[in-house]
Formats: structure tokens, C-alpha cells, sequence
């Protein structure tokens, strides 16, 4: 590589890392993800306790239970029973009393229990309904008789499933954290560079220096430097982002509102390579997607719609995930990981559950090479028709004009 | 004469014909050449040369069989109408465009990215990374060019000296003036000291101050022997700095010479004289269409040349003081090339 293209892709590098917005976007935006998912836990978690409170509260419930279903050993303060359901529901509704439990004369599955309550907030309208399904258990459990049987069903018995793959024990589910997470980095990489490389692409041809630069280096070297540049940015990125994501897990993982055990991480370097490359690699291919809507368009402000039609294509598979988790290896799966605009985050997911066979990382890994050169191609043909089509779109007129 | 074999090191093709003096030699000695050619006539190869050039864009025709060379070293006024297919030559010249038809040569064979060290080229589509500062930008470009990053910060700030702009180095341009943003491009174009120097409208929007200062610095990098082609649509800068010229219109070329050679070309022989005696009214060999008591400009009758009217004068008795063929100014060439209409 000479010093030309050395000088083009280091200066693509460098005008973007020591942007303000880079650092804004990379460090920031992760952190706002992870402070709005702790906000989201805590005000969750805030609300069942207040809706315990609130249950805390109740000084007065009556049940009405004509089928003699509840066992009188629980039905203790504010709990009673009532032997006038009218009387009591005209309480509730005069504000005297908490709350009327109808249980059904006859129980079967298709009963049905109601409940009166005087209105508190309406998040918490069903705050006696754990203590309504308590009621009805612990009564039914009673009628067993057989304390232990009855501890044994109370008991959240540990449950251990061993599936054999090969005739080895397959990996364990938290072998897919560091893989998985591959998704969401591919996805916040996506999120938040697309303007960066749109602007990096339509930065020269904006600024007027295009014309200057290409009597100096080639359109393709130019493309490629750009995108070798953009490429160091995006691993910069993924690094730093990633190591953010450990810092703050590792610093705050006690008071997460989920456990994790480090211990059980699994770091298998084939599949975290493999997901580094799928990522990286989709990375590129829609940084020389948005080279040619770059050069197709005056300035990036004009992009906004096809960036939007291509972003919503890169994520889609976010519409369909379910369906790829049940059956990574099913149709939809297979065809949408060769699809060249789903096959990043396809590809980068079922790399993650282990659903790629060696014969397909291979193909994969081809596809998504020649997917980067089409795309590369066909965008050093918008760059050399529309970069000097100053203040106007690149038309199919001129797309398709004889040269 | 079509002569194609390198001389000096070029491998160069030049072509002589009515509106090209220049020649090379295939295979006769450079000292015998200077023995039998004319001393006018230049052995050195052309460091531009379009022959044949001919661009379409879908059914348009931008231009249109243009053939001219530019010779090493001169100041070379490339002259037209908005829209005539000035910047599109150029264009092709350096690469940027693919020609229809025709070869364009620069140093001696079609231009290619690697000759960018000899190459400085100011568009007029011009424009610099707003949000980067001054020195790195000029260094950026040094470094495009084949300068080391030291050397073309050395020179960048040399040049940041020269032109007022040293306390502005770490500035990002987009903070600049619009004509302190053209200094430094004149600065990006020019860093690495190139042998051919292509300016599009160069002192565009400039004030007469910076203008001034520019025509300066385009006359240095002529004396250090720079190959200039400059194209403006200001005619004193032309006849101030251009040792030839060339107009086109509509793809076409109109016009190529020396400025002498134009003038000449498209005087209509009028005359001017100053004079002490009595100038006769009427004459067989010219008649007067202007005169004061010491001052005349005369036309020669049908048939007549300047040198007939000069001896119908002295024959009348008159002592001319000063005697010379009226010429057209280039602004007026340039005008009435642009107005005329084209015959069928």
C-alpha cells in the first residue's frame, strides 16, 4: 500500500475518531441503553413493591365462596369470609371495605373467580389476584393431606437438561452470551454510525474536493481507502463499546436486576471470531452500500430516505427472530442468511445458537466477501458518474446513459 | 508532419500544423535540428497535448474535435463562454472524464494519478474540508502529492507566511474568509512545486489586494518554469500573464496564438498615426474615420495595404510621429467570437 492510500486511510480514521459526536455516540449512547434498561428493571420491580404495599394496606377483604372451596385455616385477617355477597359488594363499592373474592359453586376449568376492589391506581387493580390464586392452591394442596407432598410442589425443584450433540454434551446456554451479544453490538454499530458513514462518503464531494482528490488517487483506491478507514473505525467502535459493556457489567453486576455467573461464560474463540467477522464484515457491507447512495445524492441530508429503507432492511431481522431462534436451520433461516442485506445479523445470530455447519461459514463467509466487492463495485460506478454532480441527485438518465 | 519518438525524456507526440507550432523529432539530432528550424519553433515536447478530443454525453456534444498543445513552461489562457466545455477538457485531460474519441497526453501520455507529484490543479468546483484546520488539510494534500508529511508541513507553513496566513495555521477552515480559503487552496494547489499548473478561474471572488498577490504568485511559479494553463474570464489577468491563447465555444476552438498573433489576425487593418502637418481629408488610398489636429485612425480603401496609406501620407508631406495598426483588444475578440452567429 502506498503512501497515497496510506494518507487517505488514515485521514478517514483519524477525522472521525476525534470527533466530538464519535465519542458522544460511541461511549454514551451504550451507557444510555444500559441506564434505560436499569430504569425500566427498577421502576418494574418499584411497582410490584408497591403493589405489595398497597396489598400490605388492604384492612379488610371478604371472600365469598359458596362451594366451600377455601379452607377456613387460611382465611386469616383482613381475610373473612362473607355470608352475604350483596351486602359486601355494596361495601366495596361504598369504599368501606377493600376488596369481595367470588369464588364459583362448582369449580371446574372453565371457572372463572371475580374480584371487587375499591380502586386504588390503575396499575394496581390486580393486586389481589396472587392472593385470590393463593387461596384457591393452598386450599386444594390442603385437601391432599401429605405435608411433604405438599412442600415437594411448593419446592422449586432445580431441573438440569443435558442434550448430546455428536455424542459430546452441547454447549451450555451461556455459551451463547459472548456470540449473542455480537447481535446487539451489530445493531448499535449499525445505529449509530450510519450517519457517519454517509457524511464520511459525502463529505468530499460536499466540501468540493473530490475533483481535486481524483487527480490524486483512483476512484476505487479512494472508495477502498474509505472503507479500510471506516472499517478501523467500526472495530474501534465494537473494542470500546465492548469493553464499556464489560467495564459496566463487571462494576455493577451485583446490583443488576439479573444474575449473571461470570463463571459460566463460555469465551470459545471460533465462534467469537466468527461473530467479530460477520459483524465487521456487515459493518463494511453497508458502509459500501451507503458509499453509492452517497454519491448519488448533493449532500447526506438528502439520503434520509434510502438510509432509512436500508437500515430497515439490515435490522428486519429483528421482525422475524422468533421464528430464527425456533428454527435456526430452518428455510427461513438459510434464505435470509444469503440474502445479502439480512445475512449480517442472520448470520451473526445463528452463529451465536451454533446453527452453521462448517460447510456453510465457509459459504457464508464467501457470500459475504463477494457481497462487500458487488457492493463496492457497483458503488465506485454511482461515485464515478455522480461525484461531480454538484448540487443535484445522480439521475437513471445518467445512470444508464451510453458512455 | 507527424513526428512521435521521444525527445528530452518525453515520450511525446506533437502534431505542426496552422495553429501549432511545436514540433519533435523522430530521429534527427536535437543540435541539427536547432541548425534548420526557424528559432521560433520549440523542440521541447508539449507538456499538454489534445488531439482529436471529441466528448458526448449521451446525445450532447460537449466537445467537439478539439486539438491543441500547451508547451512547456508558458502561460497558457484557456478561454470560453460559461458552458463552452472548458472544465470538461480539463476534466478529461486529467482522467476525471473518459474521452469519446481523440488522445489527451499530459508529460507525454494519458494522465494517470501517478504523475499527481507534478500536477497542481485548482477546479473551479473548489472547496476544502470545513472541519479540518488549516496545516492539516495543506499537509493531507502534500502528502497526496509525494511529500513527505514533514516536508509538507515545512512548506505548507512557508506558503501560510508568504500569503498573511501564519497565525491561521491551526484554524479550521471553515472559520476562514472566503478569499483566506482560497489562498489556501491556491497553497494545497501549488505545495509541492509542480510542473504543470492548471488554474480555473483562480481569482475568482478574490478582492483586487489578494488578486493582485495571486497574479504575483502565478508569475513566480512561471519564472521557477512551470507549464500554466490558466482559465479566466478576466482578459487584463490574460494579457498580463498568457504567452498564447485559446478561445472555444461550444466545444470547439475558435482561436489559438500568441496574443500578437490574435490581434493581428483580427484586426481589420485600421490604422492609428499621430502626425505634424496638415492631413489631407481625402484620399485614393484611405479614408478618415476619426481625426483631431495631431491624431488620426484612417482605413485603407479596397485594395490598399497599411504600407500604401504610409507612403499616400508621406507623399502629402506629413511627418508621422507614431504610426501602428489599430488591434482589437482580447475582450473585444472575445466578445465577438461569442456573438457571432454560427454560419450554416
Amino acid at each position: 500500500m502506498n503512501a497515497r492510500l496510506i494518507a487517505v486511510t488514515r485521514r478517514e480514521y483519524v477525522s472521525i475518531v476525534t470527533r466530538k459526536s464519535f465519542w458522544l455516540g460511541t461511549l454514551l449512547i451504550p451507557l444510555l441503553i444500559v441506564v434505560l434498561g436499569g430504569i425500566s428493571a427498577l421502576s418494574a420491580k418499584s411497582a410490584k413493591q408497591s403493589e405489595k404495599a398497597e396489598m400490605g394496606k388492604a384492612k379488610h377483604i371478604e371472600v365469598d365462596d359458596p362451594g366451600h372451596m377455601i379452607s377456613d385455616r387460611f382465611l386469616v385477617p383482613p381475610v373473612q369470609r362473607t355470608s352475604d355477597r350483596e351486602a359486601a359488594l355494596a361495601e366495596v363499592k361504598a369504599g368501606r371495605i377493600d376488596a369481595l373474592i367470588v369464588y364459583p359453586a362448582v369449580l371446574n376449568p372453565e371457572s372463572h373467580i371475580a374480584i371487587h376492589a375499591k380502586e386504588t391506581w390503575i396499575t394496581q387493580r390486580d393486586r389481589f389476584e396472587p392472593m385470590a390464586k393463593s387461596l384457591l392452591k393452598d386450599s386444594i394442596l390442603d385437601r391432599v393431606g401429605d405435608p411433604n407432598l405438599i412442600a415437594v410442589y411448593n419446592a422449586k425443584l432445580p431441573i438440569e437438561t443435558i442434550s448430546y450433540k455428536d455424542g459430546l454434551p452441547a454447549k451450555d446456554i451461556s455459551a451463547l452470551i459472548v456470540p449473542g451479544s455480537f447481535i446487539a453490538l451489530f445493531y448499535m454499530l449499525l445505529i449509530m454510525s450510519s450517519n457517519t458513514l454517509l457524511t464520511s462518503m459525502t463529505e468530499e464531494k460536499e466540501n468540493r474536493v473530490i475533483e481535486v482528490l481524483l487527480t490524486s488517487i483512483r476512484t476505487r483506491e479512494l472508495l477502498f481507502c474509505k472503507l479500510l478507514g471506516l472499517a478501523a473505525v467500526g472495530i474501534t467502535q465494537l473494542v470500546l463499546t465492548l469493553g464499556l459493556a464489560l467495564g459496566v457489567g463487571a462494576a455493577l453486576h451485583t446490583k443488576l436486576p439479573f444474575n449473571i455467573d461470570f463463571a459460566k461464560i463460555v469465551l470459545d474463540p471460533v465462534t467469537i471470531g466468527l461473530g467479530f467477522f460477520y459483524t465487521i464484515s456487515g459493518y463494511m457491507l453497508y458502509a459500501a452500500i451507503m458509499a453509492g447512495v452517497g454519491a448519488s445524492v448533493p449532500t447526506a441530508r438528502e439520503a434520509g430516505g434510502l438510509v432509512a429503507f436500508f437500515l430497515i432492511c439490515a435490522l428486519s431481522p429483528f421482525y422475524f427472530i422468533m421464528a430464527l431462534v425456533a428454527e435456526p436451520t430452518g428455510t427461513t433461516a438459510i434464505v435470509t442468511s444469503y440474502f445479502p442485506l439480512t445475512a449480517p445479523l442472520v448470520l451473526v445470530l445463528r452463529n451465536a445458537l451454533g446453527a452453521l455447519s462448517p460447510l456453510e461459514i465457509v459459504t457464508s463467509m464467501v457470500a459475504m466477501c463477494a457481497y462487500i466487492g458487488l457492493a463496492f463495485m457497483g458503488s465506485v460506478k454511482l461515485f464515478e458518474l455522480g461525484a461531480l454532480e454538484y448540487g443535484q441527485r445522480l439521475s437513471f438518465k445518467r445512470l444508464f446513459a451510453k458512455p | 508532419m507527424d513526428l512521435s519518438t521521444p525527445v528530452d525524456g518525453f515520450a511525446a507526440t506533437s502534431r505542426s500544423g496552422p495553429s501549432s507550432e511545436s514540433c519533435s523529432a523522430p530521429s534527427v539530432s536535437r543540435s541539427l535540428l536547432l541548425a534548420i528550424l526557424p528559432v521560433s519553433v520549440s523542440l521541447d515536447p508539449p507538456t499538454v497535448l489534445v488531439e482529436d478530443f471529441t466528448l458526448r454525453l449521451g446525445d450532447k456534444t460537449i466537445v467537439d474535435d478539439l486539438s491543441f498543445d500547451v508547451r512547456r513552461g508558458e502561460v497558457f489562457a484557456f478561454l470560453g463562454s460559461n458552458g463552452s466545455g472548458k472544465t470538461s477538457t480539463i476534466r478529461t485531460l486529467l482522467g476525471i472524464y473518459k474521452p469519446t474519441s481523440g488522445r489527451l497526453l499530459v508529460g507525454g501520455r494519458p494522465y494517470d494519478p501517478s504523475w499527481t507529484a507534478n500536477l497542481g490543479y485548482l477546479p473551479e468546483e473548489r472547496g476544502l474540508y470545513g472541519r479540518s484546520r488549516v496545516l492539516e488539510t495543506m499537509t493531507y494534500f502534500g502528502e497526496l502529492k509525494g511529500l513527505a508529511a514533514s516536508e509538507a508541513k515545512r512548506r505548507a507553513r512557508a506558503f501560510l507566511e508568504r500569503v498573511g496566513l501564519a497565525d491561521k495555521a491551526m484554524v479550521l477552515l471553515r472559520k476562514l474568509s472566503g478569499g483566506e480559503q482560497q489562498k489556501v487552496q491556491l497553497g494545497v494547489t501549488t505545495i509541492n512545486e509542480p510542473q504543470l499548473l492548471i488554474l480555473d478561474e483562480p481569482t475568482k471572488g478574490l478582492d483586487p489586494v489578494n488578486r493582485e498577490l495571486l497574479l504575483e504568485l502565478v508569475l513566480e511559479h512561471k519564472a521557477r518554469g512551470a507549464t500554466i494553463v490558466y482559465i479566466t474570464h478576466q482578459m487584463d489577468e490574460v494579457e498580463r500573464l498568457a504567452d498564447r491563447v485559446m478561445i472555444i465555444k461550444s466545444g470547439r476552438r475558435q482561436l489559438l496564438g500568441s496574443l500578437a498573433e490574435i490581434r493581428r489576425e483580427r484586426g481589420d487593418g485600421m490604422l492609428e498615426i499621430e502626425f505634424e502637418g496638415a492631413l489631407p481629408p481625402r484620399h485614393d488610398a484611405y479614408d478618415v474615420l476619426k481625426s483631431t489636429p495631431t491624431t488620426a485612425t484612417l482605413k485603407p480603401a479596397v485594395g490598399r495595404t497599411d504600407q500604401d496609406v504610409c507612403l499616400a501620407l508621406l507623399g502629402a508631406g506629413l511627418r508621422l510621429r507614431r504610426y501602428r495598426t489599430a488591434e482589437p483588444s482580447l475582450t473585444e475578440i472575445f466578445i465577438e467570437i461569442h456573438t457571432r452567429k454560427e454560419s450554416a
